[in-house]
């Protein structure tokens, strides 16, 4: 439970601005806050029904780019020399996940939840846009176990590409000394250093393509919910702005102010 | 500051004698110290031939692999002919480890043949397809220069700085990996690739010491093995086999003349600056 | 009485000065000393040092030139003969130079002097403090290049031994009777016994150098466990660091010599004497050695020294009584050091102070002095090369690289005779205050 207040983003906001009302200049912004958004209320209510079927034909938009960019990855495309079967299986793999993906969202699909999502609109624009950072965290979570899936593939494989390529020279690391030791090893050694090391230079680029794919799509997304989350806490930050030119440029302090920081 | 007492001068600093400072010992005593040539080594043309035989074998022996690979690929020559070649490498390598291994441990060496075959066998599928999206003549090129890094490395039976026998066996076997992933079927390519690795691990050790120890029989085997190699380069090139028969000639008897008669022409000076070489103990 | 020789007006020229620390340093440093306590003039020249530029007075009187050159590798200057030539004529007439002396083969600004010395009319001196191969490509191009070139029109040479001398003529096909064999000394009052310690502490064999391929690390590596299975209690002092240190260290894991073998690490000069003070005896590995200084200091401090049988070691010291030389072999090494141990343990090593005393007798920096200002008259009294023959001399040496030197010359003759002219000589020359003697 301790976790989730932790993280839910909501939560925190919604304590903060508990405590900090009393303060004028916070309730000055908050006042704001919630003429905005009934204004957007107001713009908005009338075809709220459209706007949330255009938010779920986007998401369906989202999920077939994304079935279709591992099907071009399959057909080996622009050059990139992809290896047979490890591009199969790897594509395979991350399309049964986005399967998986597309159908945890497709439960996720209620009208009612969405009308009590739209009907926090009434208590301010940050209200709602940091319940929608929370919605957004268990929307794309899967995009993070994709990102992780790939990032270690990637890093062992490159990894024990170096500690190959020492190997088929004949040095080793030494921990201990921190230095390359020489080492000579036996023929069954020598064979399955090389062939290991040459397969999995040709393995690597593959890798790499589907760590890349799936690292920049986790990025974007950080990218969204960054600007949600702005959103979410902008009284916050404009109270904290106020606070800091006030004591710069006047230095005094505001009469009001309370002891206890906004929990940002 | 006392003078020597005899009057005669001796080489030390640490008495002021009686001569002037730009004396030291007249020409009896000065530079009486200098060599000159002392570490010239005196080669015959005998023994450079056949070292030329050792290095010329060795790249024989690669270019009959290529032969093999290409004949194997466009179907040219019956397996029958892969199997035998095959047969006759594990022949080898059982007659290396009976007689001429330094470390002749039975259980050791049937670990090896056992782990080989194995990995070979599991392997084999992974290589087959490893590169297919990549165009062959990138895969060619890549194949002869790691195959000429590992003929740099490789062991002729002289003793030289820059031979590794790691790099070479890693790059002699990369070279035929990658070959290897042309082939269509799995047979010829674990059968290829075992013999392309006991050729590279042991061949340097099994043809030393057949130099070493039968000059003359390595020499008659030298001279099969070079025409045999030759005439299977004719099937594919004229040009080329021609080429490779020239060169041949080339390195087998004009150069060893080269190094004979250029060494006339050292001329190195050692005396006392020299640095030392230090003589490490046995143990 | 001998006729009193100069004064002399000299400049030392060197790479290597302070604040580094190192044999030619130091025997840059005392000689300039011993110079001016026998009346000449001296001036040192050499680069800057970080931020150590321009005119700077040590604490014994000794006026130094930084020039601020760019420093290209191993402390020698980016050497552009043509781009010096206005700073060093400039020194040269200011302190009205008459002999210019160059040290160390490797620095280049020393035969950059002696280039543009020589051209100007002023008399040269060189002084070689190392041993060259001949075989490897480095040793072939100083040789070629360098050496012949820039020796050839030097009008004297000293050499610090013998074997340096043989090897010098040798590189630079120099004649024998211009090259002298002056030795290097040390500051005997700062390397003293000390009776107490060399008496009661137990036997102790040190080593202090560079742990480097060139100075024997590997030799000391196989030395020392053969020693300590051989004898019981013999101790070894280490000091030094380098790249075979780590070879070291695992000896001494390996053989388990923790309690018997100490490493001290880097040791500044002035902690040298504390730590020979503290052994008897005293092994030299080293694989080259033109004069080696540290065997020297060893002796002044009364330890007796094995070493290696190499350059110039044997001419040192008086073998048998201070000093036991043997091949860079391992055991003859080890059997070199245990028969020490022995004469120390039965009290047969020469009394320290003694040592110490025919030490100071041997080698000071007086004596250098007066030897090397006897070459300076000599190179004063007989007469220089005109230009014309300096470049003949180029010419004669060999065209293929001649013919670079001879081109040098030429513009360095032609900008000379432009700065005579808009720089006048006499302008420059410092003028003397009057010494109210």
């Amino acid at each position: 439970m301790n976790w989730i207040t932790e993280k839910s983003v909501l939560i925190r906001t919604v304590e903060a601005k508990l405590l900090l009302m009393r303060t004028f200049s916070f309730t000055r912004l908050l006042a704001l806050d919630v003429a905005i958004s009934l204004y957007i209320w107001n713009v908005w209510a009338p075809d709220w029904n459209y706007n949330v079927d255009s938010f779920w034909k986007q998401t369906s938009h989202v999920a077939d780019n994304l079935n279709g960019t591992i099907n071009w990855l399959r057909d080996n495309p622009a050059g990139l020399k992809l290896n047979t079967p490890v591009n199969e299986t790897l594509a395979w793999f991350f399309s049964y996940h986005i399967y998986l993906w597309t159908t945890f969202i497709g439960f996720l699909r209620y009208d009612v939840f969405y009308r009590y999502v739209t009907n926090s609109l009434v208590f301010g624009l940050s209200t709602f846009s940091s319940m929608i950072y929370d919605l957004s965290q268990i929307f794309f979570l899967h995009f993070n176990c994709f990102d992780a899936y790939a990032t270690k593939l990637c890093y062992l494989c490159y990894y024990t590409l170096t500690v190959l390529w020492s190997l088929v020279r004949g040095k080793k690391h030494n921990p201990l000394r921190e230095r390359m030791d020489t080492i000579t090893l036996d023929t069954r050694q020598q064979f399955l250093a090389t062939s290991l090391f040459v397969i999995l230079l040709f393995i690597l680029p593959t890798v790499f393509v589907y760590f890349v794919v799936f690292r920049s799509l986790r990025l974007a997304v950080s990218a969204i919910q960054t600007v949600i989350y702005f959103f979410g806490t902008w009284p916050f930050q404009i109270f904290a702005l106020q606070k800091y030119v006030v004591r710069k440029y006047y230095g005094k302090p505001i009469a009001e102010e309370t002891s206890d920081s906004p929990a940002t | 500051m006392t003078s020597s007492p005899t009057g005669t001068w001796q080489k030390i600093l640490y008495r002021k004698q009686a001569f002037p400072d730009n004396y030291s010992g007249g020409d009896a005593q000065f530079l009486k110290e200098l060599r000159k040539n002392v570490s010239v080594v005196h080669y015959d043309y005998k023994s450079a031939v056949y070292g030329c035989m050792n290095f010329l074998t060795h790249l024989d022996t690669l270019t009959m692999y290529f032969v093999l690979f290409l004949n194997i690929l466009h179907s040219n020559w019956s397996p029958n002919i892969l199997y035998t070649v095959f047969v006759s490498t594990i022949a080898l390598y059982l007659f290396f480890c009976k007689f001429l291994a330094v470390v002749a441990n039975s259980r050791e060496h049937a670990r090896t043949i056992v782990t080989l075959f194995l990995f070979a066998y599991a392997f084999t599928p992974v290589i087959r397809t490893l590169t297919t999206s990549i165009s062959t003549d990138t895969i060619y090129s890549t194949s002869i220069i790691t195959a000429i890094l590992s003929c740099l490395f490789h062991d002729y039976g002289v003793k030289a700085p820059v031979v590794s026998y790691p790099t070479s066996v890693s790059s002699g076997l990369s070279s035929a990996i990658f070959l290897l992933s042309r082939l269509e079927e799995d047979t010829p390519t674990l059968l290829l690739l075992v013999i392309a690795f006991t050729l590279h691990a042991y061949g340097a050790e099994l043809r030393n010491r057949m130099f070493h120890v039968y000059p003359v029989v390595s020499s008659l085997i030298f001279t099969v093995l070079s025409l045999f190699s030759v005439y299977c380069i004719s099937s594919f090139s004229v040009e080329l086999s021609v080429f490779w028969a020239l060169l041949h000639v080339f390195i087998l008897f004009v150069c060893p003349l080269i190094l004979i008669l250029k060494q006339t022409g050292k001329c190195t000076i050692h005396g006392p600056w020299d640095e030392a070489v230090p003589i490490k103990s046995m143990n | 009485m001998e006729r009193k020789i100069g004064p002399y007006s000299i400049a030392l020229v060197s790479d290597f000065f302070c604040p580094n620390a190192g044999g030619v340093e130091t025997h840059i440093y005392f000689l300039a000393q011993c110079l001016i306590n026998l009346g000449h003039r001296v001036v040192v020249v050499t680069h800057g040092y970080g931020d150590r530029k321009g005119v700077r007075y040590l604490s014994n009187g000794l006026k130094v030139y930084y020039l601020p050159f760019i420093v290209a590798y191993n402390g020698a200057t980016l050497s552009s003969i043509i781009g010096s030539m206005p700073w060093l004529r400039k020194v040269f007439l200011r302190e009205n130079v008459q002999i210019i002396h160059g040290h160390s083969t490797f620095s280049a600004l020393a035969h950059e002097s002696l280039m543009i010395g020589g051209l100007m009319g002023l008399r040269t001196v060189f002084t070689d403090h190392s041993l060259f191969g001949f075989a490897d490509a480095s040793a072939i191009l100083t040789n070629t290049l360098v050496l012949q070139y820039s020796l050839i029109n030097v009008d004297q040479i000293i050499c610090v031994s013998y074997t340096s001398k043989e090897n010098t003529v040798l590189r630079g096909k120099l004649d024998p009777n211009k090259v002298s064999t002056i030795p290097n000394a040390i500051e005997t009052s700062l390397f003293t016994p000390d009776t107490d310690q060399f008496f009661k502490n137990p036997t102790t064999i040190i080593f202090l150098g560079r742990l480097v391929y060139r100075k024997g690390a590997d030799l000391l590596c196989e030395i020392v466990p053969k020693v300590c299975a051989r004898h019981k209690t013999v101790r070894f002092i280490i000091g030094g660091d380098g790249p075979k240190r780590i070879e070291l260290e695992e000896m001494r894991e390996k053989y388990n010599l923790h309690s018997r073998v100490v490493m001290l690490g880097m040791l500044p000069h002035n902690q040298v004497k504390q730590v020979l003070n503290q052994g008897q005896i005293f092994i030299n590995t080293s694989l080259t050695e033109a004069f080696c200084m540290s065997i020297v200091e060893a002796a002044s401090c009364g330890l007796h020294v094995v070493s290696t049988r190499v350059g110039g070691v044997p001419e040192v010291l008086p073998i048998d009584e201070f000093i036991s030389l043997e091949e860079p072999v391992p055991d003859d090494l080890v059997e070199a050091l245990l028969k020490a141990v022995e004469k120390r343990e039965k009290g047969k090593l020469m009394d320290p102070n003694k040592k110490h005393e025919a030490v100071s007798k041997m080698y000071n920096w007086p004596d250098v002095a007066e030897r090397t200002q006897v070459i300076y008259q000599k190179a004063v009294e007989t007469g220089s090369p005109g230009r014309l023959d300096r470049l003949k001399g180029y010419y004669d040496q060999g065209i293929g690289f001649g013919i670079l030197y001879i081109v040098v010359a030429c513009i360095i003759i032609f900008w000379l005779k432009i700065l005579d002219i808009f720089d006048p000589p006499a302008k420059n020359r410092l003028k003397e205050k009057p010494k109210s003697q």
